[in-house]
């Protein structure tokens, strides 16, 4: 039986935990304003809000219902845009929209009011380029985007300021209620929800899947959970803390990408948060995690390729016991990885990279964002005076996995910051990968564009050492 | 009551076919299609679907109870393929259980055996094969001997562009429920109910009247619902009609993509012959079209390409063929801008040519040869407009092209590994359906007793904002408010023989109707009024914000009472009207005639910025001064134009359609694979000014329309890139092959190709 509270009612239902949450919408007369558009997570017609309560702060966040779990549902408030709607008139946002005629054929508009909302619930100041990024994960085909920009700029503006400190609090929700954004019944509804944090987390069986995100499960194989029992990560809020100790970075195995963005480890290394920017959409960094992307072992994996120049530490648990792998040693081949049955990832550990370190993450894909990468890579350069102490350069898209360039980055250690040094540390790249021809690109563009993303990492970090001009001739 | 769609939509109230509350005991329908390109189908085994569980029926060409045909122009299409096959995803059966999942289990255990024969999918080597679906076309005017050899310049190439899918986010759904007496009830999501309806009829072997297609509205069409709804809806039909059930077909995503065609890639030879000051002399074109495996509307596009063959340029010597090409992949049909946009590429792919090779800039060459008022097009229609020229100078006015372009130059200089590229795509699009014979439409417009109104027309509303239109014409020729008037669902019982939705001419023809319609109830209201008043005759009586204005001055005698009073005294308050737009003809013996009733023009300068490094780019802005006429709805136009230049990005850039080389399987069939625009992908600035309006148009209350044109502003996004590039060195620009989309792999393929010829 699954409980829940859906819109403003507690719910209990038979349903198969796996199944998607769309399904289970889309099955009442009363609830068809969220969409089927694609079932796989790339459109936001299905967006929906998914509440959960810590404490006394309540998190709400977009997600894609055609690939949520309905396991996921237990325990949460589920929002959707019939739970949005007044019984008349309508909300700041959809206002917004129908003043600009940001609405055209309208089968995605429920989806872009509800992003737009969820973007509303997680910000105390709203910003008209933040409100648009939130809307990464919408496809709109009519509009060309234009008029929503506008809906969203007009919006921001006449949002107040919240008077709260915390986007999770009560009191956020009760000023957006006042703001016209939420109905009014919302904050109390929201405080009637179990707590996540006392949740106990149910013992391992050996034949349970586990499901992290289910973001790439869910799209590929949709009746991969169909009659097995499931565990669901998210449940385990011990797996998804991040902490900051000493430059020692622990980042839980279950923390979402969105998790990363807002914490401290994407502040401690510059420019983290942007390079996580360019993964998926805003509904699915809010599902899919860290550990999740890793063990999908996605040859093209962001999450992979970024942790991969960190020297990062994976703490394995299984039956007999936990223990310890380098990342960089984790994928063995295609597909293929240092898992036995039973185990999982419960951790990553890395040291936070000193001060003359910097990062840098190059993704290019068909469409910049919202897309997998034809070629993606990382690097993690330190200098001093000039030459390079140590460097670790990642490539996806370019091997049967994600590829730490051990050849590469070993190659580059004592080599002065130079033009000439990019274009070696590029060949060498070049050398070191062995891509092939697929829907993302042949294997002579990725050779050729992670050559040059090799390239784009030395420039951007050392700007001043570095001649363009001599890059490209 | 507000019945305003972008009210319900923003409120998810508004209902597509999937939402449909449906009837008790509907079945639903799963579809068995060819996994082979090309072959003969020598058995299909239904047995083991039809044992499967929930499984109430499959059905196969032999179950077709009238014609196994859908063709529209060219009748060579089976709804469902009982020899050969001729493209992945051709129907060949229809499963009808209870539920969708129980009928694709079942569809799955359909096994068609095909025996494999060889497959084309390019269409010249369909051409060298004589695969054709229709004979060749070629329009010609001007003595083409004497002006190529009054040429300075005669440059020549070849230039393709490639498909495009429409991915509207309804996917084709139809809904067909069995009424009384072996009737049916159709819930389809069409561009055109009459297509609908006169195919299920002929596949049915039932009169027309026995179906009654509705359409309340579409999620997103954009030409892929124009004849492509069509299979769908008959193939729910046909399983209403044999089982006696309501039946659902709704595609999923991946099946909408594999299963239904796209805009037609084109692959063209060209040699256009100037003068030594930049003046075109001569045009002459060879369109491959790849159609696809059946005729579709193929045709009929290819006819939009010839008409567009010079765009807005004034040429005097033309001679454009068209050829349309039979190949094995699923018939390519209606998108946006229908054939048009494939012939503008070509032309401005020669047009840099020229400009190259002359030492001019493209503007120049743009410019001196603008049409104006009095030009003759190669159909011989004489340019009647002035909208071409003024568009371009406004623009120019506004944003000083040549100062971008130098501006764009110092850039260059230092711009490290950016480069920036403009381009300026000025658009001429003739309004009507080139088959003269559609130009047809009609509205029934009812007054209620209490003053409300209902609007019926053969428009579907698909997100072009034809029903706030239609309302908008209603409030405005009765005097009343616009929430007074209701669109209905577009239904072939109320509006019969209609043309599709499309030629982007369903406001201007159906509005027309309305207007009129209108008209008529309006002139009896004022009769009563009239009387009312004691006057024999109205001539000083308006209705003017809901009341009767007598003499200028305002009276006490409402809508609502007045409207009553005229019910009671027994006047008619409704009115069928039909529209035909006057004035066009065409003669497909000579290819010459007035087929337009006026032309759309406008202008945009597409500004971009080239990352060198990576092959990466941004639109940074696109500023269009567009010809709306007067528009009537200036919000929905402004949608529309930026809608449209998007999807026009879209094609020239991200969009593209990969198959696999051996099997011709489509491998983009989802959108993890098949990347349209999305937010970040609009330019950072995209502006519109309407012309200012100074002629007499055909469209409503002077009007123009507006749905297609926009769409070919995003042609200039692949010169814009191509003009970045070329920044360095022109003869990288002209040797490059004009091949579109311009996807990232394909800049960064011709960045490395000149770095290697550098070194």
């Amino acid at each position: 039986m699954l409980s829940f509270i859906l819109n403003r009612d507690f719910l209990s239902v038979e349903y198969p935990m796996g199944s998607p949450v769309l399904d289970l919408l889309r099955m009442d007369p009363d609830l068809k304003g969220t969409r089927r558009g694609c079932g796989e997570g790339d459109c936001g017609a299905c967006t929906v809000l998914l509440g959960e309560r810590t404490g006394s702060l309540i998190r709400y966040r977009a997600v894609n219902s055609c690939i949520l779990p309905a396991g996921e549902l237990a325990g949460r408030h589920l929002l959707t845009i019939e739970g949005l709607n007044r019984s008349a008139g309508l909300t700041a946002v959809q206002s917004h929209i129908v003043d600009q005629s940001a609405s055209q054929c309208g089968f995605c508009t429920p989806g872009i009011v509800v992003s737009l909302t969820a973007y509303l619930m997680g910000t105390l100041k709203p910003k008209a380029e933040e409100a648009v990024r939130a809307l990464g994960g919408n496809i709109c085909r009519c509009t060309g985007y234009s008029s929503l920009g506008r809906a969203a700029e007009n919006l921001c503006a006449s949002i107040p300021e919240s008077p709260s400190s915390d986007p999770c609090s009560i009191e956020h929700l009760r000023h957006l209620v006042n703001s016209g954004v939420l109905p009014d019944w919302l904050p109390e509804v929201a405080k009637a929800l179990p707590d996540h944090s006392q949740e106990v987390p149910t013992a391992a069986a050996s034949d349970e899947l586990i499901v992290a995100g289910g973001t790439d499960l869910m799209a590929a194989e949709p009746d991969a959970m169909n009659g097995i029992p499931v565990r669901f990560l998210s449940r385990d809020p011990s797996l998804a803390a991040i902490s900051l100790d000493n430059g020692i970075c622990s980042i839980g195995a279950a923390a979402t990408v969105s998790d990363l963005m807002l914490s401290q480890a994407a502040v401690a290394v510059d420019g983290l948060e942007e390079a996580l920017h360019l993964i998926s959409s805003k509904q699915i960094r809010n599902r899919a995690t860290v550990g999740g992307n890793i063990v999908n072992a996605s040859p093209i994996g962001d999450v992979s390729v970024i942790f991969l120049v960190f020297d990062t530490m994976l703490s394995i648990s299984g039956r007999f016991g936990t223990r310890e792998v380098p990342l960089r040693e984790f994928h063995t081949g295609y597909k293929e990885m240092d898992l036995l049955p039973g185990e999982m990832i419960r951790k990553l550990s890395l040291v936070t990279p000193v001060s003359n370190a910097g990062f840098s993450f190059e993704k290019v894909s068909m469409r910049k964002h919202l897309d997998i990468a034809s070629v993606n890579s990382a690097a993690l350069i330190s200098a001093v005076n000039g030459t390079v102490v140590n460097a670790s350069i990642s490539a996806g898209g370019v091997a049967p996995i994600p590829l730490h360039l051990a050849r590469t980055s070993d190659m580059l250690e004592g080599m002065s910051i130079s033009s000439e040094t990019a274009i070696a540390a590029s060949r060498s790249a070049m050398d070191e990968v062995s891509p092939i021809d697929d829907v993302r690109g042949s294997a002579a563009y990725k050779r050729n564009l992670l050559g040059r993303l090799v390239l784009a990492h030395f420039l951007k970090l050392f700007p001043r050492s570095i001649d363009p001009e001599r890059l490209l001739t | 009551m507000s019945f305003h769609d972008p009210e319900l939509h923003s409120r998810g109230e508004s209902r597509f076919v999937d939402d449909l509350q449906i009837p008790e005991g509907t079945l639903h329908a799963a579809v068995v299609t060819s996994s082979l390109s090309h072959g003969i189908l020598e058995e299909l085994s239904t047995a083991k679907a039809e044992a499967a569980p929930g499984v109430r029926a499959v059905l196969t060409a032999v179950d077709i109870p009238g014609m196994n045909q859908i063709g529209t122009i060219i009748m060579d299409e089976p709804l469902l393929a009982s020899n050969e096959v001729s493209f992945i995803g051709e129907p060949l059966a229809v499963v009808i259980a209870d539920t969708p999942a129980l009928a694709h289990q079942a569809a799955e255990l359909v096994r068609p055996q095909i025996r494999k024969l060889q497959s084309i999918t390019d269409p010249r080597e369909a051409f060298a094969r004589g695969m054709l679906i229709a004979p060749p076309v070629t329009f010609c005017i001007g003595d083409l001997d004497k002006s190529w050899e009054a040429c300075d310049l005669i440059v020549k190439g070849r230039a393709d562009s490639g498909g495009q899918e429409h991915l509207y986010l309804e996917t084709q759904a139809t809904l067909a429920i069995p009424m009384e007496n072996g009737s049916l009830r159709l819930h389809s999501g069409t561009q055109g109910p009459t297509y609908v309806q006169r195919i299920a009829a002929r596949v049915l072997g039932i009169p027309m009247n026995m179906v009654e297609v509705d359409v309340t509205r579409l999620g997103g069409a954009f030409g892929g619902k124009e004849d492509q709804a069509t299979p769908w809806a008959v193939i729910a039909a046909l399983g209403a009609y044999v089982t006696g059930r309501p039946v659902k077909l709704v595609l999923d995503r991946g099946e909408d993509m594999r299963l239904t065609g796209k805009r037609h890639p084109y692959s063209s030879d060209y040699r256009l012959g100037l003068s030594s000051e930049g003046r075109l002399l001569v045009w002459e074109v060879t369109y491959y079209q790849n159609g696809g495996a059946a005729s579709d509307l193929s045709t009929a596009i290819l006819e939009r390409t010839l008409f567009h063959t010079t765009n807005a340029y004034a040429i005097p010597s033309v001679s454009a063929t068209g050829i349309c090409c039979r190949t094995h992949l699923p018939p390519n049909t209606a998108f946006r801008g229908f054939g048009g946009p494939q012939a503008m590429f070509v032309l401005e792919c020669a047009l840099r040519k020229a400009a190259d090779e002359l030492g001019m800039t493209a503007e120049e060459i743009q410019a001196l040869n603008l049409l104006r008022t009095g030009d003759i097009f190669p159909y011989g229609m004489e340019y009647k407009g002035d909208e071409v020229e003024r568009s371009w100078l406004r623009l120019d006015e506004l944003h000083d092209l040549k100062a971008v372009r130098k501006s764009n130059e110092q850039f260059n200089l230092s711009g490290g590994i950016y480069r920036r590229g403009m381009a300026v795509m000025p658009v001429c699009f003739g309004i009507s359906f080139t088959n003269t014979s559609l130009n047809q439409a009609s509205a029934l417009v009812h007054v209620y007793t209490d003053g409300s109104i209902g609007v019926s027309t053969g428009a579907v509303e698909m997100g072009q904002g034809v029903n706030a239109k239609m309302a908008a014409v209603a409030a405005r020729v009765f005097g009343v408010d616009i929430t007074r008037v209701k669109v209905e669902t577009t239904n072939t019982t109320r509006t019969a023989n209609t043309s599709p939705t499309a030629a982007s001419s369903a406001a201007d023809m159906n509005g027309n109707a309305v207007r009129i319609a209108c008209g008529n109830i309006l002139n009896r209201l004022l009769q009563v009024a009239g009387t009312h008043f004691g006057l024999g005759d109205p001539n000083h009586l308006e209705l003017r914000s809901e009341s009767i204005v007598r003499n200028g001055a305002a009276t006490d005698l409402g809508w609502e009472v007045l409207v009553n009073t005229a019910y009671l005294e027994r006047v008619n308050l409704s009115s069928h009207v039909h529209y035909s737009t006057p004035g066009i003809h065409f003669n497909r013996d000579t290819n010459q005639g007035v087929p337009f009733a006026y032309h759309v023009a406008g202008a945009a300068l597409t500004e971009v910025t080239l990352d060198r490094l990576r092959g990466t780019y941004t639109v940074d802005a696109v500023r269009i001064v567009h010809d709306c006429g007067d528009s009537i709805a200036p919000l929905i136009d402004r949608g529309q134009i930026e809608g449209g230049l998007l999807q026009g990005i879209g094609w020239m850039t991200i969009e593209d359609l990969k198959y696999d080389t051996a099997s011709r399987a489509l491998l983009t069939d989802s959108l993890a694979t098949y990347k349209v625009p999305d937010i970040y992908s609009t330019p950072a600035d995209v502006e519109v000014e309407f012309l200012e309006c100074h002629s007499e148009n055909a469209g409503v209350f002077n009007s123009k329309a507006v749905g297609e044109p926009p769409f070919m502003y995003g042609i200039g996004a692949y010169f814009a890139l191509l003009d970045a590039l070329g920044s360095d060195d022109a003869e990288r620009r002209r040797n490059e092959p004009m091949t579109a989309p311009m996807t990232a792999e394909r800049l960064l393929g011709i960045l490395i190709r000149e770095k290697r010829k550098d070194s």
